[in-house]
């Protein structure tokens, strides 16, 4: 199956998530906040990732997902129990709005994956090496969707890595006294002593950190890569 | 007996001609060098030189988007009248394409454009330069070494639509199997009668190996003994961001294991892989297997010195850095710091103390490189690690500040029982270090269509130095 057609397929399986229609027609609840529809979607479009796509894309895209949602999800329903602890929030308390939220993760779980498989079946590499292929010269759509993929490729393959890199490098220490470890390594969630509070503003000061840097690494040589494309021979039109 | 004269003439007429030309070169090479006593000089007058498109980043965000603003506002215009060849400091950020094959065609689109006698197609330029196997392989997986080859290529290919060429400390990145395409875009924009402007620190070409007083600055505590260990160590470069079209690069380190000597020095030429193994050792990268370092009671990972220090400060203030490794250490980490620089200072003979950046916790001063990279030590030291690895110490400095920045973690760490490691292509630190680590890559076969594959061995050399 070429990348057109998993696009295609993806692109049409995303259409109720648009219009709402026909999963918000098929509105009988299951549990509240789940209807058959949305069910029925959320299994939908997850079996048509994983076998248009594969497993091993689905498993981290269901990663990707869950890691979203997850915080999203409570801290929104942590938030709104505060609410209605100080009395500004919904009178009727944890059981007006908890379907919402269940509701919220359901939708989150589906379309999610499907906004992440929609950009990973693009096959950007392809697109890349044929950009420049013309000896004539270069449109002005080819020199904006070269400056988009430098970019994109920067942040992706050396922003993003090397902030990480950094990160494991320095969390790594905050475990406890070091020792040998002999089993394989994956990227690490942050953990560190002390009180959840404390481990909680470090971890909100990381991802600060995480942000400010990767920002400014992101645009940092944009202007030097910018003078070079448009420096780029005008493709004459015919 | 007239002909095997004449033999004899023409190539002694040959031999002094090519004396000649290379004495020429070497004399036009430092007339075309500017040598700075600091970083930030020579980061200065580099992007003064780039009509200063690259925003400061050393300086931390504040003065870095007060830069990119001006840099929207101002435009482009002064720059298309006069356009020019740059290679950064780091060869990989001026490259603007994600193939070589479209790095070099770019290069030669617009030098075609400029004079339609260019000369040069892709090929001719990347057979010239040593690059012809990779051309379609996306930048992003290249080698160290394979990056500062292309970035030259680009300069040379790119020399017919350009007023002149600007690169940034060329002889920290360059190691010796290198300098000759160097020395080829030299000759080759001289020829052309295009001015090279060179942006290096003090003593950054110099090959000699550190002696005399300098040496024995760093041998004023007993080496510290260790060990490292590796074993089926295996790792996959790239990202799983997007795990359908995703490059991937399979790498194997070789078993190792030997006992050493502290200060321990691990060479290598451009890209054989000196980094990746810092980084497995410091845990800084995922792979499986074992990798460890024994020293005294302690077994486990060592700390790590990146190269860039300006990306591993993570754009923090001095107070965050010292911070980051604990509550509860962030003054034994100021301690350390203030005994690295005073002992940089005691060495180097210039007056100062801790500077202005351990006082201002609330970060409004500009840390100066050699800060940025005494508090990055002070804060992996105050942890006690296994060992404590500096990736080329030097980038960034002047050769006798170098010298003693690293002879003072070497006292530092050595009082505090910490071997240190030093990772670099340059050929100084070889009278100091106490043993040495040679690495090197070997292509391997690949197992995909897009999976490329290769593996490091590392040797202890023998004949050290002490």
């Amino acid at each position: 199956m070429n990348w057109k057609t998993r696009f295609f397929l993806l692109v049409v399986v995303s259409i109720p998530a648009f219009t709402g229609y026909p999963v918000n027609a098929l509105d009988f609840s299951v549990i509240p906040g789940v209807t058959w529809g949305w069910l029925g979607y959320f299994l939908t479009a997850n079996t048509l990732i994983l076998l248009v796509l594969g497993p091993s894309h689905f498993s981290n895209t269901v990663s990707v997902s869950a890691l979203v949602t997850l915080p999203v999800v409570f801290v929104g329903a942590t938030v709104s129990y505060l609410l209605f602890l100080t009395g500004f929030g919904h009178p009727d308390g944890p059981a007006a709005y908890s379907a919402h939220y269940v509701s919220l993760c359901l939708t989150m779980l589906t379309v999610i994956p499907l906004a992440l498989s929609l950009v990973a079946v693009i096959p950007f590499h392809e697109i890349e090496q044929r950009l420049l292929s013309n000896r004539e010269g270069v449109s002005g759509f080819e020199k904006s969707q070269l400056m988009f993929l430098r970019v994109f490729n920067h942040i992706i393959y050396f922003v993003i890595p090397n902030i990480l890199e950094v990160m494991r490098e320095e969390n790594r220490f905050r475990i406890g006294p070091d020792h040998a470890d002999d089993r394989s390594r994956k990227a690490g969630i942050y953990k560190g002593p002390g009180p959840r509070s404390s481990r909680m503003r470090a971890l909100i000061r990381a991802m600060t950190r995480f942000g400010i840097e990767g920002i400014c690494a992101a645009v940092q040589y944009i202007p030097l890569w910018a003078v070079e494309i448009s420096r780029l021979p005008d493709r004459k039109g015919k | 007996m007239r002909w095997d004269c004449h033999d004899d003439m023409d190539n002694r007429k040959q031999i002094h001609h090519t004396e000649r030309v290379t004495r020429q070169m070497a004399d036009y090479l430092k007339q075309s060098t500017r040598y700075f006593k600091s970083y930030e000089e020579r980061e200065e007058a580099f992007r003064k030189s780039a009509f200063s498109l690259i925003p400061r980043k050393h300086l931390g965000p504040g003065p870095f988007w007060k830069d990119f603003r001006r840099i929207s506002l101002d435009g482009f215009s002064k720059i298309s009248s006069t356009p020019i060849a740059v290679v950064t400091s780091n060869p990989r950020d001026c490259l603007a394409f994600g193939t070589p094959m479209q790095v070099l065609t770019a290069a030669c689109l617009s030098a075609k454009n400029a004079d339609q006698r260019q000369p040069f197609t892709v090929a001719e330029i990347a057979e010239q330069f040593g690059i012809p196997g990779i051309l379609h392989q996306p930048v992003r997986t290249l080698s160290g070494g394979e990056t500062v080859k292309l970035a030259l290529a680009k300069s040379y290919a790119s020399a017919a639509d350009t007023t002149r060429l600007a690169i940034a400390s060329p002889f920290c990145w360059l190691s010796r199997d290198n300098i000759s395409y160097f020395k080829k875009l030299f000759q080759y924009y001289h020829g052309l009668n295009l001015p090279v402007e060179i942006f290096a620190l003090e003593g950054e070409d110099s090959d000699r190996p550190i002696e005399g007083d300098e040496r024995l600055r760093i041998h004023t505590t007993a080496p510290v003994d260790f060990s490292i260990r590796l074993k089926n160590v295996r790792l996959r470069l790239g990202t799983s961001f997007n795990t359908l079209y995703t490059h991937h690069t399979v790498v194997r380190v070789d078993n190792f294991s030997a006992e050493l000597s502290s200060p321990c020095l691990i060479v290598g030429e451009n890209g054989q892989g000196k980094s990746l193994v810092a980084k497995i050792l410091a845990g800084a990268i995922a792979f499986s297997g074992e990798a460890g370092i024994t020293s005294g009671k302690r077994t486990g990972r060592a700390r790590l010195l990146f190269q860039d220090v300006v990306a591993q400060t993570l754009l923090r203030p001095f107070g965050a850095i010292a911070g980051s490794c604990g509550a509860g250490l962030k003054q034994a980490a100021l301690d350390l710091y203030g005994e690295i620089l005073a002992a940089f200072h005691e060495m180097t003979g210039k007056p100062g103390g801790c500077g202005d950046a351990a006082g201002d916790g609330l970060g409004q001063t500009p840390l100066s490189l050699l800060e940025i990279k005494g508090i990055l030590v002070a804060v992996r030291l105050c942890v006690q690690p296994c060992a404590l690895i500096l990736d080329e110490p030097d980038w960034g400095m002047t050769r006798s500040d170098a010298v003693a920045f690293v002879a003072a973690i070497i006292r530092v760490a050595h009082a505090h029982q910490v071997p240190v490691l030093i990772i670099s292509h340059k050929p100084w630190w070889l009278s100091i270090a106490e043993s040495k680590i040679h690495v090197a890559r070997t292509e391997t076969a690949a197992h995909g269509i897009r999976e490329s594959a290769f593996s490091i061995m590392m040797r202890r050399q023998a004949g050290e130095v002490s």
